[in-house]
């Protein structure tokens, strides 16, 4: 083998070589840049949840007032009644709907009293998704937010908790 | 001559992929690192948020007539009397609420955590800890601290709520 021959056979071994580790870098990379992709979706929709949470927890037309005065860490039991029946009776209240999804979006909303007796409301649940009409998944871990719930008419208080999920498509 | 440059080629190579591993290491390391800290902000909200709230509703929490939580505290801490219908001292009463409210809540949810009433002018303590959580940890998780004075009497009773995890 000649002189000429063995050079060209070297270089042409570190073009493959570094061509190999190109390669390997770029799947590496694209590889780490999926993982990042899926992290950060999870955090934004942790972070939806956390803001739909707040936006929930202060919802005003829920909570208590006694003498003109707004406790948005209690909520009244009766507004919380009458709220649930508005926008779960379908059709007649549709611009209602509208109006909370465009503030709510697909999420669920619970009531849950603890204390002195168990009771439920179910305040808000929309699942499906407005463009295509499929029906979407919990996401995660619900925030659960322990609150008073104010009984007008018996005035008293009972411990409840609200239970906020979100909803988000499954892809894939 | 030859033989010194394939060594060298060599020596080459070793050094890229030493390089390529470590920064391999590296991205690896940073990307979870990062994606912790990320989790960390939902969890402490969650676990802020719930510490807090729940000893704010736990205080308001009517007990019988106009008699409410914060007004059992007070009871238990000072005089220990029965003040709703019943033979219950307010102690006892206080303690079987409790319990009653954190079994449905914390203990269904599985949380770790701390729930401690502490008398001020009794010595006496309602404590209770679940799994990782202890007097010495329970401050270190999400606190939810309540202080409930016994106004006019002198002193006070601290309630806390501490999440773990």
């Amino acid at each position: 083998m000649k002189r000429g021959q063995i050079q060209l056979g070297e270089t042409i071994f570190i073009v493959i070589f570094i061509l190999l580790i190109i390669i390997f870098g770029i799947v590496f990379f694209s590889g780490a840049e999926k993982e990042e992709l899926q992290k950060q979706q999870v955090k934004y929709a942790e972070l939806s949840t956390v803001s739909l949470a707040q936006y929930a927890t202060s919802l005003a037309e829920l909570s208590c007032s006694k003498k003109g005065v707004e406790d948005l860490s209690c909520y009244d039991v009766r507004k919380l009644e009458a709220f649930a029946n508005l926008l779960n009776d379908s059709e007649k209240i549709d611009i209602t709907r509208e109006y909370y999804f465009t503030q709510l979006g697909n999420a669920k909303l619970e009531v849950e009293q603890i204390y002195p007796y168990p009771d439920y409301i179910l305040l808000y649940d929309n699942k499906i998704y407005p463009e295509t009409g499929e029906f979407m998944q919990e996401d995660g871990k619900p925030v659960l937010v322990p609150l008073t719930l104010y009984d007008p008419v018996t005035r008293q208080n009972a411990f409840g908790v609200m239970t906020i999920t979100k909803y988000t498509r499954s892809i894939g | 001559m030859k033989r010194r440059a394939q060594m060298e080629i060599i020596g080459l190579v070793v050094i890229v992929l030493i390089v390529s591993i470590a920064m391999m290491f590296y991205l690896s390391y940073a990307s979870s690192d990062s994606s912790s800290s990320k989790k960390s902000i939902y969890k402490s909200y969650s676990h802020n948020e719930l510490a807090v709230s729940f000893l704010s509703a736990l205080s308001d929490t009517t007990v019988c007539g106009d008699v409410n939580f914060e007004d059992l505290v007070s009871d238990c801490g000072i005089r220990n009397r029965i003040i709703c219908p019943g033979t219950e001292t307010s102690c006892q009463q206080l303690d079987r609420i409790l319990v009653e409210i954190k079994n449905e809540t914390l203990d269904k949810w599985d949380f770790a955590y701390g729930l401690v009433i502490n008398f001020t002018t009794s010595q006496e303590t309602i404590e209770y800890y679940t799994y990782n959580c202890t007097r010495q940890t329970v401050g270190r998780g999400a606190p939810g601290i309540f202080p409930i004075a016994y106004y006019p009497t002198p002193g006070d009773a601290i309630v806390e709520l501490g999440i773990c995890g």
